[in-house]
């Protein structure tokens, strides 16, 4: 008997740890329109879908809930702006694959174990800043959004833009980083970093930029509907494709194909801010496709 | 068994337990609230005839007060255990002064998916009892600061207890089904008695909250469950029915039943919550001084209706008004009623995620009967302001 016992607790000890098996598990925005080509054709290891309100962030049951089985363990694939917003910012340090994601903290981004598409493009979105002024693009930039800033400078290069750049570390460092970038900058992009995306930061960005009526450009919607003038609508379709493929790879236990960070497919209607657009008598050229939010 | 064959047989039994949990390290997610209220002014009018009024000690008064209080500090414990176990349990502070002089556990109990939609749960559990119980007790699940006056002061929520239960969904179609069983050790007599259950003179006894303690008072399982129904045409819309029975007397002879109702429905930015409550005590004697009979019976409603589509300056605007109405008397027999009316307004604003602002204006007429002597009441207006922080 006992040499029974034994062996049962020396097979125990020794056989491979469930826990340690590759799991992973997608969060999903609920009433997602991409949810059906983001999921199809699931295979390979286990794969768990747990659907994401953001209705939820008010309630602590559900949200810990949510938290307490994120936190189990496994890789992390995030689709859609909300849920990635929700997973990089609860989570201490989750390996994450992102789809969508436009409202990242720098340092989340420079994570080893964060890669993921953006849900913005930013060669097109430079077209549309190309189309519609001339001059300096004013780039503000935080630690960890090194790749993002090289994209701005590179494709505002090829359509004959200058970039000047501010790379913003802290709050602190806000109010010099845009007044200058104010003086010097015919529009000022901004990264998505909440830092100055969100709160005090992009209060005091908005209230100098559009007093000197300087246009900026922004990763979402939320900016434009807040004083900045310019993002991209994510094309839902194509991202939706790249997440499966993405998503697929990685139920097999592969690496998903291209680099860490990529951007946004192609495709993606302008978005501009409506009222501004009116008080400041833009016109948009007949061949800028754009839209309010 | 010998003492060291036991302890080889543990060691096994848990480092199987323990394997078959999967090794993968146990992350807790502690989220929680806090619900903060400001008074400015409230009304109280007691009256009733000098006998009923000696009865309880109390003159004839009439009296204004105001203040803030931290009604409630909530935080909330969940981990999964395996990949289909999960534990979560609530502790709650109130009555928050130098300390928190009531520390309870609201909740607290683990959950195993046999599938996603079939689930056991073991503990202290929230009984599937009504919508309002499970959905909208706690401050941050609802626009008002208050909740139905009956419910949470006399019936008490949550109402929770020691137990296991059972919960499975099906889909029939375009319809949903939810169904909930359980069995707990239930509602026992009041304090140590072993023949009252509800008490007017007791002090403490008018509210059956404090009927359930941490031990099943006699040797009978107390059973309910709850049965819910949702179209996928109507979201945010449900019907339900609930019951609950169980002896509450040491001896188990004595019973309690209660039933409800509940009716959910949302259109257009509406949203209407009805809920329907019977409650039955066989052979009460702590009411007879009351209703003049043993057995007694409560029946009564409450609804509330909200709007959610308003917004101030982008953040969410909800107007809210709810009415109820319960009366309790004798069963088969006796005089006189206990009588509950309240309504109440406000709205609630949320200026973010995790934060709510809330005003609210309370009317309630509350009649108790002394068999002889008449009846006290209770007559009680407010205003409140209040503040509900999630996290």
């Amino acid at each position: 008997m006992r040499a029974l016992i034994l062996g049962l607790i020396l097979s125990a000890s020794s056989a491979p740890a469930r826990g340690a098996e590759t799991r992973l598990t997608i969060v999903i925005e609920a009433n997602d329109a991409m949810k059906a080509s983001v999921l199809k054709n699931i295979g390979g290891g286990p794969v768990t879908v747990r659907e994401f309100d953001r209705s939820l962030v008010s309630d602590p049951i559900a949200k810990g809930r949510l938290l307490a089985a994120l936190q189990a363990g496994g890789m992390l694939v995030t689709v859609g702006d909300a849920a990635t917003d929700f997973v990089l910012t609860e989570l201490d340090d989750p390996s994450v694959f992102f789809a969508g994601g436009r409202l990242i903290a720098g340092h989340r981004l420079a994570s080893p174990s964060v890669a993921g598409i953006l849900g913005y493009n930013i060669d097109g979105m430079m077209d549309a800043v190309a189309k519609l002024w001339s001059g300096k693009v004013g780039l503000a930039f935080t630690p960890g959004y090194e790749g993002v800033a090289a994209w701005v400078r590179a494709a505002a290069k090829a359509r004959g833009l200058s970039v000047i750049d501010k790379k913003v570390s802290s709050r602190r460092e806000i109010p010099a980083a845009v007044s200058e970038l104010v003086d010097q900058s015919r529009v000022i992009w901004i990264v998505g970093d909440p830092m100055l995306a969100r709160g005090a930061g992009f209060q005091y960005l908005a209230e100098r930029a559009l007093s000197r009526d300087i246009p900026i450009v922004a990763a979402s919607p939320w900016e434009l509907r807040n004083g900045a003038f310019l993002s991209i609508e994510t094309p839902s379709k194509a991202l939706a494709d790249q997440a499966n493929a993405a998503i697929q790879a990685l139920a097999r236990g592969e690496k998903p194909s291209g680099p860490d960070l990529q951007q946004a497919p192609a495709g993606g209607m302008i978005l501009l801010n409506g009222a501004l657009v009116e008080r400041w008598k833009v016109q948009p050229p007949a061949n800028l496709q754009w839209r309010t939010p | 068994m010998t003492a060291v064959r036991k302890i080889w047989a543990l060691s096994a039994l848990s480092l199987a337990l323990l394997d078959a949990a999967g090794s993968a390290e146990a992350k807790v997610a502690f989220t929680g609230y806090g619900d903060f209220r400001l008074a400015p002014h409230t009304h109280n009018k007691i009256s009733g005839t000098q006998d009923v009024l000696n009865t309880f000690s109390l003159t004839k008064t009439e009296t204004e007060s105001r203040g803030a209080l931290i009604d409630s500090l909530g935080i909330f414990a969940t981990t999964n255990i395996s990949e289909k176990m999960q534990m979560a349990f609530d502790v709650n502070y109130r009555d928050i002064g130098a300390n928190a002089r009531t520390i309870r556990i609201q909740y607290a109990y683990l959950d195993y998916f046999i599938q996603p939609d079939f689930v056991l749960e073991g503990g202290k559990i929230l009984l599937p009892f009504g919508y309002y119980n499970k959905r909208r007790f706690y401050p941050f699940q609802r626009p008002s600061i208050t909740g139905p006056v009956f419910q949470s002061g006399i019936l008490g929520l949550p109402i929770s207890d020691t137990g296991v239960a059972a919960r499975k969904s099906v889909e029939l179609g375009s319809f949903a089904l939810d169904a909930d069983v359980y069995g707990v050790n239930g509602y026992g007599g009041f304090g140590t008695t072993t023949s009252t259950f509800r008490s007017a003179t007791l002090p403490g006894a008018l509210a059956i909250s404090g009927n359930v303690s941490s031990r099943n008072n006699n040797d009978k399982i107390s059973l309910g469950g709850r049965l819910a129904g949702r179209h996928a045409s109507l979201p945010n819309s449900e019907i339900g029915a609930s019951y609950y029975r169980g002896e509450w007397d040491p001896n188990g002879t004595r019973l309690l039943q209660l039933a409800s109702g509940h009716l959910l429905g949302s259109y257009a930015g509406f949203e209407v919550l009805g809920e329907y409550l019977f409650v039955r005590a066989n052979d009460d004697e702590g009411m007879i001084g009351s209703f003049g009979h043993r057995d007694w019976r409560t029946d009564g409603f409450f609804v509330i209706t909200s709007y959610n589509h308003l917004k101030a300056k982008q953040m969410p605007l909800v107007p809210w008004a709810r009415y109820e109405h319960y009366r309790s008397k004798g069963h088969g027999g006796g005089s006189g009623a206990e009588k509950l009316s309240a309504w109440a307004g406000g709205a609630s604003l949320q200026p973010f995620e995790n934060l709510q602002l809330k005003a609210e204006f309370l009317n309630l007429v509350y009649e108790l009967p002394v068999q002889a002597k008449g009846d006290i009441k209770l007559d009680s207006w407010g205003v409140t302001l209040g503040l509900t922080a999630t996290y």
